[in-house]
């Protein structure tokens, strides 16, 4: 976690591994973009090259993060002020739930007062939780509301609420909390078992029941490295089957588009795998996301030259505060989706909207930086890193 | 590239076309591209009663305001011109449309009234509006693909042709309400079973954008006639799907 960082001071993000960062950036990049409506930049997203999407990315790395920083804290300092820690994140990430709520029910009250057309009797069904405030309220404090754009929150907050137990248990036994996990994944697909929400008869978009495997198997491998245990294996045989695992993907997922666009292709496998279910974290996603998680781990040396390059510093910088930069991204997505809805979805205004919306996300993470370097007293190796942020924005 | 891209792709095209041209396009405020009516599935079945002279017995499954007071029928919803359409276009076919819908039904309770209340009916043709309550409820998008599925399994086990309709656009709805996944949805459904489907989503977001139609910022006084000419397009666009895939 970012905030971690600014909590254990700058020695901590000097040993981080930068492509935790560099990937967490990227992933909170892409939910923006693919949350744009009809945006033509969902193209370069992950999602369009397989099963899985950035919101796996950002699960799995927040979880190897949460692992690595709080893991940590817990040797050092021990169960409660890493229990203290990671609870202060939580409750940030729920005050963020909180503003966007009501900023939604901004949103809704507005259009419900204004947009009295009889012919969209149905779709204003949307609004009647402005009849019921005193039960809407409630059930937003209590993460049970998840309208449009508000259920990616709840799902991290609910994984971070109960992160203190888990991390206790992977110091002792990962295989065990591992264990666990998997068995809380099988039998949600097993009963398929839903989080009811509100109003009746809805679910959480996220399945925590599911997706709780993902942020586990990325604090097992996170702690795994502050335990200082190497857990991926490497060997010509695993990268050759992940690769085909990612190839396979790549070509089903591209056969579906050309089907989609010509008669003459088949759409391979469909029958079999779609829909491809992103609120119970279907299989096929995991798999597909491990596979490319193992790929980048084993041919993307922490080093790479990548990870230095000018180009990849704002991207890092987001990585880096993905909590603000999160729920910041949340933010604008409401506010590009408006944009985009109201100027009929033209092509300058999705060109605008992203141009804006991740330029905003890295300077704000800019500004953080400079907030927490003030705060701490400089090191000389991000005034570095500062200075190559500036000739990016200036080449911008 | 997705459906969605590249309807905007065509969209815009199709504006450049328009602005061309000028006012000659202008005079039907129906019209929409081509495309947007364009389908690969057709109907044969229900063609080959129009040949027979066969009555043609159609029953529409919907969320649509069609479910109010007998009187107020005719102008809250687009079956009832619908039904005009169909008349018109098949003079020598004894038409019946029959309306089962219900407000605020997701497509699995809809799916659920099917052997109750559309079986019976023996209809020849089911046309399935559905979607909006389940976008309005954020139902898990992979449930409401499966349903789809399930519902045309069911129709086709009894002989019945089947058009799937999506949901309708406006600004201010479309703000509030994340449509993608269910449109998606419908559309790779009709892609993989060779259901006929129509574009009612892509269509009125067609005449948001070439101001053809504004729903949003409406005068209560024009309301109520905006309401008509709406529902009169989509019947005479839809009964004109119909009978390009009944050819």
């Amino acid at each position: 976690m970012s905030g971690a960082a600014d909590a254990a001071g700058s020695t901590a993000r000097s040993e981080r591994d930068l492509r935790i960062d560099f990937f967490r950036g990227l992933a909170l990049i892409f939910i923006f973009i693919d949350h744009v409506p009809g945006n033509i930049l969902s193209v370069v997203t992950i999602g369009s090259f397989g099963f899985s999407d950035a919101a796996e990315v950002f699960i799995f790395l927040s979880g190897y993060s949460a692992a690595f920083v709080y893991g940590r804290v817990q040797r050092a300092r021990g169960f409660i002020v890493a229990l203290a820690q990671i609870w202060k994140r939580c409750w940030q990430l729920y005050v963020a739930h909180i503003f966007l709520f009501v900023v939604f029910t901004a949103e809704v009250a507005y259009i419900a007062a204004r947009f009295r057309n009889p012919m969209f009797a149905e779709e204003m069904n949307v609004a009647n939780f402005l009849q019921e405030p005193h039960i809407a309220v409630m059930m937003a404090l209590s993460l049970q509301f998840q309208p449009a754009f508000m259920d990616i929150l709840p799902l991290y907050i609910a994984l971070l609420l109960l992160f203190p137990f888990a991390l206790w248990g992977i110091e002792r036994s990962p295989a065990l909390v591992l264990a666990i996990s998997v068995a809380a994944y099988v039998v949600q697909w097993w009963f398929n078992f839903d989080m009811p929400a509100y109003p009746e008869g809805s679910n959480w978009f996220f399945n925590p029941f599911a997706w709780q495997l993902l942020f586990v198997i990325g604090a097992v491998i996170g702690h795994a490295t502050v335990a200082g245990r190497r857990l991926v294996l490497r060997g010509w045989p695993i990268i050759a089957a992940a690769g085909a695992i990612v190839a396979g993907s790549l070509i089903i997922v591209m056969s579906w588009k050309l089907a989609n666009i010509s008669p003459r292709v088949p759409a391979l496998l469909l029958d079999e795998l779609w829909p491809v279910d992103k609120t119970d974290l279907a299989l096929v996603r995991l798999v597909h996301f491990l596979a490319v998680a193992y790929l980048v781990a084993v041919l993307v040396p922490p080093e790479h030259r990548m990870l230095r390059a000018p180009a990849a510093y704002p991207v890092i910088l987001c990585g880096q505060n993905s909590l603000h930069i999160f729920c910041l991204s949340i933010f604008l997505c409401v506010i590009g989706h408006l944009a985009v809805v109201q100027l009929d979805y033209a092509f300058w205004v999705q060109a605008l909207v992203n141009g804006f919306g991740i330029g905003i996300m890295m300077l704000t993470a800019g500004i953080i930086l400079v907030q927490v370097d003030r705060a701490n007293g400089k090191g000389p190796d991000r005034r570095v890193n500062c200075a190559a942020f500036g000739r990016e924005l200036s080449a911008a | 590239m997705t459906r969605l891209q590249r309807l905007g792709i065509g969209l815009a095209g199709a504006w450049l076309l328009a602005a061309a041209s000028g006012p000659a396009l202008a005079v039907d405020a129906c019209a929409v591209p081509p495309e947007l009516l364009a389908s690969e599935a057709t109907l044969p079945k229900l063609g080959k009663r129009v040949i027979e002279r066969a009555p043609l017995k159609v029953v529409f499954v919907g969320t649509s305001y069609s479910a109010v007071p007998e009187a107020d029928k005719s102008r809250s919803s687009y079956v009832g011109p619908l039904r005009n359409e169909l008349v018109r276009h098949f003079p020598s076919n004894p038409v019946t449309v029959v309306d089962k819908s219900v407000p605020r039904q997701t497509a699995v309770q809809m799916a659920d009234r099917f052997e109750r209340d559309v079986l019976p009916e023996k209809p020849h043709l089911v046309i399935w509006q559905t979607g909006t309550t389940d976008a309005v409820r954020q139902v898990d998008p992979a449930d409401f693909t499966r349903v789809l599925m399930h519902g045309h399994k069911l129709l086709r086990k009894a002989g019945i042709e089947l058009v799937l309709m999506s949901m309708q656009y406006a600004r201010g709805t479309a703000n509030l309400i994340r449509f993608e996944p269910y449109n998606d949805a419908l559309d790779t459904v009709a892609d993989m079973k060779g259901v006929v489907l129509f574009h009612r989503h892509e269509i009125m977001r067609h005449w948001v954008s070439t101001g053809q139609f504004e729903f949003d910022d409406v005068p209560p006084a024009e309301r109520e006639a905006l309401m008509e000419r709406a529902h009169g397009c989509v019947a005479s666009l839809m009964s004109r799907v119909i009978r390009t895939a009944a050819r």
